[in-house]
């Protein structure tokens, strides 16, 4: 597919979603992706724009008629909610609008699909926060070293298993005690 | 609580800078949040609240970050909230959800921040003229600031964790606004719209739906915010501008070449009904300025009209700019569109009598 790694529009499905589109319909919000071609032809209210909201339930009225309701339902994944924030996975995919941070792990089958549909990629290489890098740097290191132990285990090298298995636990003691505030 | 009237003579307004001709202005965003706590919109009353005060208390400790002024959208009317909206200084997110919502203004309002918008943090530079990277330098410097003081939801493998995951990693939206008269007139927007979208960068009218923006003003933008360092997605940016302007000044050179009398009186014509007009709405003026815009450009005003002028005219004609000048808080279109009339022949008498 000539679009891999990319969101489809989702009103043409062709070709590529490039715009995040909002509908309010009384207190309900609903966001989808959309093309660019599929935004001049329908021209709807853009969420960061100020075009008016006729435009969009015009869009959406048109939307069902191509594509009928029941498809767009059908699309909505099985009812599940965060752990953490118990919003449904079904407002997320209506609104294309996370609950809390925690969301991100409760579905992250389903946002690692989307993510990588949208940036084409699933990791950040991007600035990490002052007050948070050593901390992150460390649990890095963590996975890192729980990965080479495994891989020591496997090729049953006990010595140097042995030997990460230390430093794991050194490390994870250290993380587990709170800084001394000066 | 009042609003000081916005003053436009600031920074952002002046529509000075690099390639000024035809980048207006250069913007870059960052989406954050606080660790632990639900996103805005589904966060309790309780945790916005605490949300609000943490960001408070880090721009109250972090010296750098002294001199913000603090708008509480709940205090102020919603004619006063159109007005920030109209000047770009909070979105429609924000000024549909005043609850707890704040933002803090700083250096002329070149810097802006929203609290409690869709993300707890949307934090934003803007710069006038073609300076994403400078936009970028300045938020950057107030985001590592703050982050010094307020644990953000981050995580190693995805960044930053935000409301909608088309924000994901970065947070970072780097835009440039851009002023295509040439390549409208030439035809050749909607392919190169089509090109650039294909490209990951997304491009819309700032005024009015896809291809065709009132204005010929259209904003670029990066899409992707996770796989790519800040340093990327802003060159990536600039690599996309650079070849639009390029574009667009071959456009324009050969209109001017090859159709000049066609470009001239489209320029005085647009000159003609805004100063003149006895009723005008916003889209119908905000295309006219476009003309003006080619025009100074052109050196056709002899500098009597300037990038500065047309900038603060582009606001200044807004509903609630109009409005708030007759102290109205609201009005029916016809008498907005003669009020908008009798604004514009006004100013660009004053202006051009006076330089
Ligand atoms: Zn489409
Ligand atoms: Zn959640």
């Amino acid at each position: 597919m000539a679009l891999h790694g990319h969101r489809l529009c989702d009103i043409c499905n062709k070709a590529r979603a490039t715009i995040k589109y909002t509908r309010i319909d009384g207190d309900q919000v609903r966001e989808m992706l959309i093309c660019q071609a599929c935004a001049s032809e329908h021209s709807p209210l853009h969420r960061h724009s100020e075009a008016e909201v006729g435009g969009l339930q015009k869009l959406f009225s048109t939307l069902l008629k191509e594509k009928g309701a029941s498809e767009l339902a059908a699309k909505v994944e099985p009812t599940e909610c965060c752990s953490v924030c118990g919003t449904p996975f079904e407002t997320y995919r209506k609104t294309f609008l996370l609950g809390c941070p925690g969301c991100y792990e409760s579905f992250a089958d389903a946002l690692t699909i989307d993510l990588r549909k949208i940036h084409g990629a699933i990791t950040h290489r991007g600035k990490v926060p002052e007050g948070q890098a050593e901390e992150i740097e460390q649990r890095e290191t963590i996975v890192g070293m729980k990965r080479q132990l495994a891989e020591a285990v496997e090729r049953e090298d006990f010595e140097a298993a042995a030997h990460l298995r230390d430093r794991i636990r050194d490390m994870e003691r250290e993380e587990e005690t709170p800084p001394e505030t000066p | 609580m009042t609003i000081p009237l916005l003053d436009l003579s600031d920074r952002w307004f002046a529509g000075e800078g690099p390639e000024a001709r035809t980048v207006v202005s250069s913007r870059c965003r960052l989406a954050r949040n606080l660790a632990g706590v639900p996103f805005s919109r589904t966060a309790q009353p309780v945790q916005q609240e605490a949300v609000a005060r943490r960001i408070a208390d880090a721009l109250s400790v972090e010296a750098g970050l002294k001199g913000f002024q603090r708008i509480e959208l709940s205090e102020i009317s919603t004619a006063e909230r159109a007005i920030l909206r109209e000047a770009h200084l909070i979105s429609p997110e924000l000024e549909r959800h005043a609850d707890h919502c704040a933002v803090y203004l700083a250096d002329n309002a070149r810097i802006s921040i929203m609290v409690n918008e869709e993300d707890h943090l949307r934090m934003q530079a803007i710069e006038t003229g073609y300076r994403v990277r400078e936009a970028h330098r300045a938020i950057d410097e107030i985001d590592s600031r703050l982050s010094r003081h307020l644990t953000y939801a981050f995580s190693p493998q995805l960044g930053h964790l935000t409301a909608c995951p088309t924000n994901t990693g970065t947070g970072l939206r780097a835009s440039a606004m851009l002023h295509l008269p040439g390549l409208v007139l030439a035809g050749r927007i909607d392919r190169i719209v089509k090109d650039i979208a294909n490209n990951g960068y997304a491009v819309r009218g700032f005024y009015g739906e896809g291809t065709h923006s009132a204005g010929d003003l259209y904003q670029i933008s990066n899409e992707v915010t996770l796989g790519k360092s800040e340093e990327e997605i802003i060159s990536g940016l600039l690599g996309v501008v650079d070849q639009l302007i390029e574009h667009e000044h071959a456009s324009r050179d050969e209109l001017f070449a090859k159709r000049r009398p066609f470009i001239e009186d489209s320029i005085w014509r647009s000159y003609a009904t805004l100063s003149q007009a006895r009723l005008i709405n916003s889209s119908e003026a905000i295309s006219l300025l476009s003309r003006l815009r080619l025009g100074i450009d052109g050196g056709h005003f002899n500098e009597r009209l300037t990038h500065h002028d047309l900038n603060r005219l582009l606001i200044e004609i807004q509903p609630a700019h109009l409005a708030s000048r007759r102290g109205l808080t609201d009005a029916d279109d016809e008498s907005r569109d003669a009020m908008r009339a009798e604004f514009l022949r006004q100013r660009l008498a004053d202006i051009v009598s006076s330089n």
